[in-house]
């Protein structure tokens, strides 16, 4: 028995390949069946990795966010490139910093979007959701109808919000109850100041003969009801703007027949009084009427839209010629501006979107909101494209992966999580012999 | 596949030995062998050139790991061993040697067969197992320990000594 241990081993096993066989095909096919259910998961679980990062940023709390602009004023400076449609809506916070533009969705809510794409709602009654909803080029102050006898600018840099006196949706005139003295007017979206710190809105005064044409209201809530240029024949009037020097711009169109065939630009003082009009040459008698006019933020252009070609032309203030014309085929969708280049939203597949001028897409909404409009402030489209990781790799894509990401995202993660419990309990129950 | 086949024609007998040192078992033993093979396929590119290192490796950690897992005893093998031999004093002896390995945990017989079957150094034998050396050494010693006690006859002139 002094055998070496090894020669007792040695002996003990010297038969065994005679009956252990190992089958080197079978081998091979389950091995590669295994590469490939491993590269599976690999590929499947980075896609839930990054899909539960990309959500766990879009969903970290406010705090998170990217800082507001500071109390000096400072405004927004970019734009998402693409806007989804949050799986959980909120409110407006009260500081949530410069916002890059609105979204109207189809169920009339607003849509507060942040220069990285966040998403908040607008706080508004229901059946208010067709009047003016205004924000400023700098992306810091909104103007809306907050109640049917509450019109409220907010400041989203300080949290301040102020009350408009005197204003309300107008729904009490003629019911015999008192009423404000002022309504808004449902229909085009109201019009910042330059400098941020007056509102004009299409408005009247309740009580009959009132020359009023619209409203002006001050940061501080004060109202002023802004009495129309005097126009000859049947006018229509309404609020397009403000030029870069302070004065309200008015749009002037003719009703005869139904079609719009004569169009002024009126700049008034903010108490009424006329400085210019300037006549603008349509090439024909087109567009049907009500159009409206949306002024450039230098005050330097107009852009028409409401004609039944969606074609929008461009005007020049300064003498009325024709400078330009691009495609606005959301008649009731303010047109945004980029300097002094109109940017008008379009809508196709479902979704609404705002092209450059060279008909690439700029800013993507999520078909989910079923949005009929989204205008962006014009230092937002000034700005740089926020494009984020997301932005980078989806791009403008519209496809429905594109906008459920994030939810093929955890189902791939609820799956290997499931998945990988399985394995495990059939592990655990399945004895080894 | 032809050099994963050719490897396995090569290496095959090799692996069966030592997968029925750590199993006590033909059909255990094949088993294991099986899902080694399958985990060598399965890295045969990353493997490169030492499949072999590898493999044995792979052998040894799931041996220990199968009996981790388990949630019964493994059935007791019993009747003929047809791979020990029919009658006689070796395969008395054989078979005593069975029985005692098979009484040592997984990890003391993944030790033995590396040392005294592999013949590998104990720092070679703790980076297969991917434990300390001081483990290996601890480990050794108590198996033969072990065996020694278990089948006194066998082994009693062995020691550790003389493997180091």
């Amino acid at each position: 028995m002094t055998q070496d241990l090894h020669e007792q081993l040695d002996d003990l096993v010297v038969a065994v390949p005679t009956y252990v066989v190992p089958d080197a095909r079978a081998a091979w096919t389950t091995g590669a069946r295994r590469r490939t259910r491993h590269r599976i998961a690999v590929g499947a679980t980075a896609i839930a990795v990054l899909a539960v990062l990309a959500s766990a940023v879009s969903w970290l709390p406010h705090t998170l966010d990217p800082a507001p602009a500071d109390p000096d004023g400072a405004g927004v400076d970019g734009y998402p490139t693409r806007v989804d449609d949050p799986w959980l809506h909120r409110d407006l916070p009260s500081q949530a910093g410069a916002l890059a533009g609105l979204v109207r969705g189809g169920n009339g809510t607003v849509g507060a979007v942040s220069p990285r794409g966040r998403v908040w709602d607008v706080p508004q009654d229901t059946g208010l959701h067709d009047f003016p909803v205004a924000l400023s080029a700098d992306g810091t102050k909104l103007g809306y109808l907050e109640a049917d006898d509450r019109f409220v600018l907010r400041d989203l840099v300080t949290g301040e919000t102020t009350v408009a006196q005197g204003v309300d949706d107008g729904s009490l005139a003629g019911s015999g109850s008192v009423g404000a003295p002022y309504a808004v007017r449902p229909g085009p979206w109201g019009y910042w100041s330059p400098d941020a710190t007056h509102l004009f809105v299409d408005g009247g005064a309740v009580a009959e003969g009132d020359a009023t044409g619209a409203l002006l209201i001050d940061a501080d809530g004060a109202t002023t009801g802004v009495s129309g240029p005097a126009m000859r024949g049947d006018r229509r009037l309404s609020p397009a703007g403000w030029t870069s020097d302070g004065n309200l711009v008015w749009l002037a169109m003719n009703s005869d027949g139904g079609t719009a065939a004569r169009a002024t630009v009126v700049v008034t003082t903010t108490s009424g009084q006329e400085v210019r009009r300037v006549p603008l040459q349509l090439h024909a008698a087109k567009g049907s009427s009500p159009m409206y006019g949306y002024v450039s933020p230098a005050g330097t252009r107009i852009v028409l839209v409401g004609t039944p070609d969606v074609s929008a032309p461009v005007f020049s203030l300064a003498d009325g010629r024709q400078v330009g014309e691009v495609v606005a085929e959301l008649l009731q969708c303010p047109v945004s501006w980029a300097g002094e280049s109109p940017r008008p939203a379009f809508q196709g597949s479902n979704v609404v979107a705002v092209r450059d001028g060279g008909g690439r897409p700029l800013i993507t909404v999520d078909p989910a909101f079923g949005a009929t409009c989204a205008t962006w402030a014009s230092d937002a489209l000034s700005g740089d494209a926020r494009r984020g990781v997301v932005g980078r790799v989806l791009g403008s894509s519209n496809a429905w992966a594109a906008w459920h990401w994030q939810e093929i995202g955890l189902g791939l993660l609820v799956l290997g999580v499931a998945l990988l419990v399985l394995r495990r309990r059939r592990r655990r129950l399945v004895p080894t012999s | 596949m032809e050099d994963f086949e050719a490897w396995v024609h090569a290496r095959g007998g090799a692996l069966a030995r030592t997968a029925y040192l750590l199993t006590g078992d033909v059909h255990l033993a094949e088993d294991l062998v099986q899902d080694t093979l399958a985990r060598v396929a399965q890295h045969w590119r990353k493997v490169g050139e030492e499949p072999d290192a590898y493999a044995r490796r792979v052998l040894h950690n799931l041996a220990i790991d199968r009996w981790r897992r388990r949630s019964v005893r493994p059935r007791e093998v019993g009747g003929a061993h047809p791979e020990i031999g029919a009658t006689g004093p070796d395969v008395e002896r054989r078979l005593l040697l069975r029985d005692a390995l098979l009484r040592l945990t997984p990890k003391q017989r993944a030790v033995l067969s590396l040392r005294f079957y592999e013949d590998l150094t104990e720092v070679q034998t703790a980076a297969v197992l991917g434990c300390s050396p001081n483990t290996v050494k601890s480990q050794t010693r108590t198996a033969l320990e072990r065996l020694r006690v278990l089948a006194p006859d066998l082994l009693a002139e062995l020691t550790e000594e003389a493997r180091s």
